[in-house]
């Protein structure tokens, strides 16, 4: 708890002397939402602004997870205090999770707002299963954050970031139906796309924010495990990483 | 607290070769006491320090703080040892001295008045109190020195890792942390292990000291 809050408390020292960042993202988001808001009228399907709307916010958290770490890792480095960092009692992992508290925190006001402003200012209507939506979160928190800390892993001990998760959010982005159903893709590339666990993630999240369809069993089960999967390799290859750079005695170098 | 090294090795890769920097080192400090550690440039007293600190592992070896084995204990050893390393960089920049100590103290499980009226005294002991609403990008090197003083001893450590003891530091100032570090022995009983160039400092006001040389301490 302690650590969250010096986190916490850190990073909005640091936003406070960067003053105009939180900001610049919420208009961001703003003109994102509005973007999309204007192309459903045009294409006269009001209900594909929903659809594209959970579509944004499930992209930025998965981003999100997907970054954090490696940026967080990446910039201590490029400040001078990863050693500072790691000379905390704590497990080393801890100290990273929790380095991420502040920016999570800033990123659920990012998502609540794409959320507030598609209820508030454009009249979305969201039918809310708030339990299933709290389990898939979690569970894809896991999921996504293993994905995290491998790339985190990378950065530690290559000092450079890897080239795989740019290319995975890009694949998210076109393949798991953020912007358009999958439906409507040849044959071929809908089977790679349904294979996709990001894909079925984001059908859950449409389905316990705007009450379309419904959830099986097995769908929660295999996110659960795909969760388990990826926090346990990311896991082993944070502490590998972490080890390594020990071994080479660079741990605070750039 | 007892600090035991024994056949301590390390060696990096650096250009393809392999480089051994310390060699079946050896070093035996019982009961609280300064150790003053000298040696040449890139003689491996930093490598030591970190090792020491849990931020480098060494290749073989074993080093024991009061019994507990430093690469199975990692984290206790973290807990009971405040590191003066690398003062200038390893703060943020954009922040003041102030939100620096705050963090680096909750990091450590310090936090709230506890550690604003620890940070209030040591930082008036060591003479930088009006500095602590300076961001640290405008604070000079012997400012941030004394700063990571007072971060290290945030936490009442019982063993005290400081690596280039006098850097920046004026005559006035050595004397107010030497004091502070003989204090910290009577009463706390606080080691401290302290790098530094000055014989005479050593001689005054050390217990014992060593000299790293061939990757060995020499006493
Ligand atoms: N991470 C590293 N990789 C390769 N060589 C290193 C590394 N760290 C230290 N060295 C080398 O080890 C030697 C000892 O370094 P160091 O412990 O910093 O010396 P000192 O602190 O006594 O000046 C130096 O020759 C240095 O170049
Ligand atoms: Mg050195």
């Amino acid at each position: 708890m302690n650590l969250l809050l010096a986190f916490l408390f850190r990073d909005l020292a640091v936003e406070k002397s960067y003053r105009f960042n939180l900001f610049v993202k919420l208009l961001a988001i703003f003109s994102q939402v509005a973007i999309f808001y204007f192309l459903s009228r045009y294409i006269e399907k009001p209900e594909y602004f929903a659809f594209v709307l959970v579509g944004l916010v499930f992209s930025s958290f998965f981003q999100f997870w997907l970054n954090v770490f490696a940026e967080n890792i990446r910039q201590e480095q490029f400040w001078g205090t990863l050693e500072a960092l790691f000379s905390a009692p704590a497990e080393h992992v801890y100290v990273i999770l929790s380095s991420s508290f502040g920016k999570f925190v800033f990123n659920i006001i990012g998502m609540a707002t794409y959320v507030v402003l598609g209820a508030v200012v454009f009249g979305m209507v969201f039918r809310l299963n708030a339990a299933l939506f709290l389990l898939i979160l979690l569970l894809n928190v896991a999921a996504f954050a293993g994905l995290g800390l491998v790339s985190a892993g990378f950065i530690t001990y290559f000092k450079r970031g890897d080239p795989a998760s740019w290319f995975v959010a890009l694949l998210v982005d076109l393949l798991s139906g953020v912007y358009f159903p999958v439906s409507v893709f040849p044959e071929k590339i809908r089977r790679v796309s349904e294979f996709l666990p990001t894909t079925a993630a984001l059908d859950i999240w449409r389905n316990s924010l705007l009450g379309t369809g419904r959830v099986g069993f097995g769908d929660v089960a295999l996110q659960a495990l795909w969760g388990a999967l990826l926090m346990a390799a990311g896991l082993v290859s944070i502490n590998a990483a972490i080890r390594g750079v020990k071994k080479k005695g660079d741990l605070g170098n750039y | 607290m007892d600090i035991s090294i024994n056949g301590l090795n390390k060696g990096f890769h650096t250009a393809g070769s392999r480089k051994k920097v310390l060699t079946d080192l050896h070093l035996e400090l019982k009961n609280p006491c300064i150790f003053a550690l000298m040696g040449p440039n890139g003689s491996g007293k930093t490598t030591l320090l970190k090792i020491l600190a849990t931020l480098i592992l060494p290749d073989s070896g074993e080093v024991r703080f009061n019994g507990k084995d430093l690469v199975k204990d990692g984290a206790f050893i973290r807990k009971i040892a405040g590191f003066v390393m690398d003062a200038e960089h390893s703060f943020y920049q954009m922040l003041t001295l102030e939100e620096n100590l705050k963090f680096f103290g909750g990091l450590r499980g310090v936090s709230g008045s506890d550690c604003e009226r620890r940070t209030r005294e040591l930082a008036d002991d060591f003479g930088i109190g009006g500095f602590l609403g300076e961001k640290a990008a405008h604070c000079s090197s012997g400012t941030m020195q004394k700063a990571a003083f007072v971060r290290a001893l945030l936490h009442e450590p019982s063993v005290l890792l400081v690596d280039e003891f006098e850097k920046s530091l004026d005559e006035d100032s050595q004397s107010r942390i030497t004091r502070r570090l003989k204090n910290l022995k009577e009463t706390k009983g606080t080691t401290a292990l302290c790098v530094t160039h000055d014989r005479r400092w050593a001689k005054d006001h050390a217990d014992a000291a060593g000299t790293i040389a061939g990757g060995r301490i020499e006493k």
